[in-house]
């Protein structure tokens, strides 16, 4: 009887995979497609036969950016995940930890300072972004840390201080620096609009190593999820494990940060909406959470190159505008259910 | 399970279909607002400009119209403490010959050199209504729609205060003018704005001569990661190039005024000539390596060119230069 339910979930979760990665395909193809510079028809004229400024269209501005897109939903969604289990916490996000603003601050005092130095084709400002974004959280954990212990609780609020102390840095950086405000603004408001080759260069292995190494904390992380006691029981070195994950969560969701900004929303709601499906089983969740997360902002990219072409706007307003009314209507639905 | 897949492939089909449907929508919506404004801009600071008669009334006193379509009273005598809430403003007030009148500025004051040393009353946040109150002005001159809740919260305390900047170029003679009206310097106004008309047709004249291809533009605000914000049509900046003859590529169906703009549509339209403002952070050899930007034509052939920002963003008296600047900028390429 066991078995036969376990045989089952195995089941739905191969054709949760399978769904999700035809999806994810379909939805590359209609992005590289869609855009403002050329309607559908020519960009599968070029895509077929293409030259010049539709094969330059096609294969370096909309590529590249298709697959920060799917790098960055996929980690976001991913790290989401990670967190939640690790906290017990279904508020969690990746930008909970504080990363997300300290990564601003450090882009913001790199502006400031009008650093023009680049290491390895990486330019300062998002080297500068992705080492402060690390860097907060190590502090978030320095100051949870009481009498040698660090407990969930004190590690949220420490993330949520640590991120509000950060945020009100990158005001006053802007303040002290007047005659940068303007371009600090653009940078935080910055988008996918940015992706390249260079970046995925540095980003992809990034995302990729950090995303494979969470995966394998499934177990634990199942463990962790149904408590701490629990898990020390049964063999999980907890404090190891946690600072493991805090930290790929940290790199990975600072290495989206530096390129692309603050994609809010992704890392929250993805992984409820597996958890409703799939149930909360980790080394299940990870997988399908990365494929939905990309999938989901892939389509919401898209849709922010056209919506109100030639402008573009932050893939960031859309992944909360639309995600929101979603996630709520799934919640209900579920609830409903039980 | 399969009803649960299929919700949630139905929800996120919806939401495709929603979203599509939107787009049309919010595009209507995004041209009605740039509409609204321009037409609204007409219409406040017409008045002004028509109103080279003011209006007199039976008691004789003389009502001005500022470009917020606020009443106020000409001076019946010159003020000596004014304070102004923009660099365009400091700089027509400098020109008037007021300079030594200036008690307060914003941050962004810089021009003439001497604005810098005036005390700071406001930066990006706005003005800074304390430090406004403590300098006691008889005059604030403010912006335009951009610092509406200022004006409003200035005149509720009493002050005395103007809102003269252009939106457009066509309004900038409208917005001297009305500076001159309020400081009681009208003559020295109309001076400068003869003296800008003269200069403004030297370069529109020159301009003419030009028998080429046309040639087109783009205007860099920033690039890569901080957002390829550009000028539309409505802008300044965009005025001037069709004043000199020059197309700007981002004078198509759904551009505003200022607009982080679509790279691929920048890529499809090529245009000739890239014009950088010096704010942009980057220098040339960085933008013509950046990813796309690369491709442009005028990348390849090396025709971008760092223009004064200060310069050609103001709605002020140096706009001629502004004009000049960008007429050196396409047309001399080779000297």
């Amino acid at each position: 009887m066991e078995k036969d339910i376990k045989a089952q979930a195995q089941k739905k979760f191969l054709i949760g995979i399978i769904i999700l990665a035809v999806a994810l395909v379909i939805m590359t193809g209609v992005s590289l497609l869609t855009g403002a510079g050329m309607d559908m028809k020519k960009s599968l004229a070029a895509l077929l036969d293409g030259e010049g400024t539709a094969s330059v269209i096609l294969w370096k501005i909309r590529l590249p950016r298709i697959l920060m897109c799917i790098l960055a939903g996929a980690v976001l969604s991913v790290c989401g995940a990670a967190l939640q289990g690790l906290f017990k916490n279904p508020l969690c996000d990746p930008h909970i930890l504080g990363v997300s603003s300290g990564a601003g601050l450090g882009a913001a005092i790199a502006i400031a300072l009008g650093f023009t130095y680049s290491f390895l084709g990486v330019g300062s400002i998002t080297l500068m972004a992705f080492a402060t974004g690390i860097l907060s959280i190590f502090l978030v954990t320095a100051l949870a840390k009481s009498g040698g212990k660090v407990s969930n609780i004190s590690l949220l609020l420490s993330g949520i201080a640590v991120g509000a102390f950060m945020g009100a840095g990158i005001l006053l950086v802007m303040r002290m620096a007047h005659d940068k405000a303007e371009n600090i603004i653009f940078w935080t408001m910055g988008s996918m609009t940015f992706a390249s080759y260079k970046q995925l260069l540095y980003t992809a292995p990034i995302v990729i190593v950090t995303m494979t190494l969470i995966m394998f904390h499934s177990r634990e992380l199942d463990m962790l999820s149904q408590g701490e006691t629990w898990a020390a029981e049964g063999g999980v070195n907890v404090a190891l494990t946690r600072n493991v994950i805090l930290i790929l969560a940290a790199i990975g969701t600072a290495a989206v940060v530096a390129g692309s900004g603050i994609i809010g929303f992704v890392g929250l709601m993805i992984p409820h909406v597996v958890r409703m499906i799939f149930g909360p089983k980790h080394s299940r969740l990870l997988p399908l959470s990365a494929l939905l997360g990309a999938v989901f902002l892939l389509l919401m990219d898209t849709l922010a190159r056209i919506i109100i072409a030639p402008l573009e706007i932050p893939v960031g307003i859309l992944t909360a505008m639309v995600g929101a009314p979603f996630f709520i209507y799934i919640l209900k639905r579920s609830v409903k259910n039980d | 399970m399969k009803r649960s897949l299929f919700t949630l492939f139905v929800v996120v089909v919806s939401l495709v279909i929603l979203f599509t449907g939107c787009a049309t929508f919010s595009d209507s919506q995004e041209t009605q607002e740039t509409e609204a404004p321009t037409a609204e801009a007409t219409a406040t600071t017409k008045p002004p400009s028509q109103d080279i008669v003011n209006e007199t009334d039976e008691k004789g006193v003389v009502t001005i119209i500022d470009v917020l379509g606020n009443e106020l009273t000409l001076p019946e005598e010159k003020p000596t403490k004014i304070i102004s809430l923009t660099p365009a403003n400091t700089e027509m007030l400098f020109a008037l010959g007021l300079g030594e009148y200036v008690i307060g500025v914003d941050e962004y004051s810089n021009y003439p050199a001497e604005a810098s040393a005036i005390d700071k009353v406001g930066d990006f946040t706005g003005p800074n209504v304390e430090a406004i109150l403590a300098l006691e002005p008889d005059l604030i001159l403010a912006g335009n729609k951009l610092q509406i809740d200022a004006v409003t919260q200035l005149k509720e305390l009493g002050l005395n205060i103007a809102a003269v900047e252009a939106t457009t170029y066509d309004e900038i003679p409208a917005s001297i003018k009305l500076v001159g009206d309020l400081t009681m310097t009208q003559d020295v106004a109309q001076q400068l704005i003869d003296d800008m008309k003269v200069a403004e047709e030297a370069i529109i004249a020159k301009a003419n001569t030009y028998e080429g291809e046309p040639i087109s533009s783009y205007y860099i605000l920033s690039a890569g990661e901080y957002g390829n914000w550009t000028s539309g049509p409505g802008s300044l900046i965009n005025d001037m190039f069709e004043l000199i003859g020059v197309q700007t590529v981002t004078n198509i169906e759904g551009a505003v005024p200022w607009m982080d703009f679509s790279l691929e549509t920048l890529i499809t339209e090529d245009p000739d000539i890239l014009l950088m403002s010096g704010h942009a952070f980057l220098t040339v050899e960085a933008l013509v390596a950046m990813d796309g930007y690369k491709e442009l034509t005028a990348a390849k052939e090396g025709k971008v060119y760092i223009v004064d920002g200060d310069i050609t963003g103001r709605p002020s008296v140096r706009i001629v230069e502004a004009l000049e600047i960008l007429y050196n900028a396409i047309y001399n390429q080779d000297n």
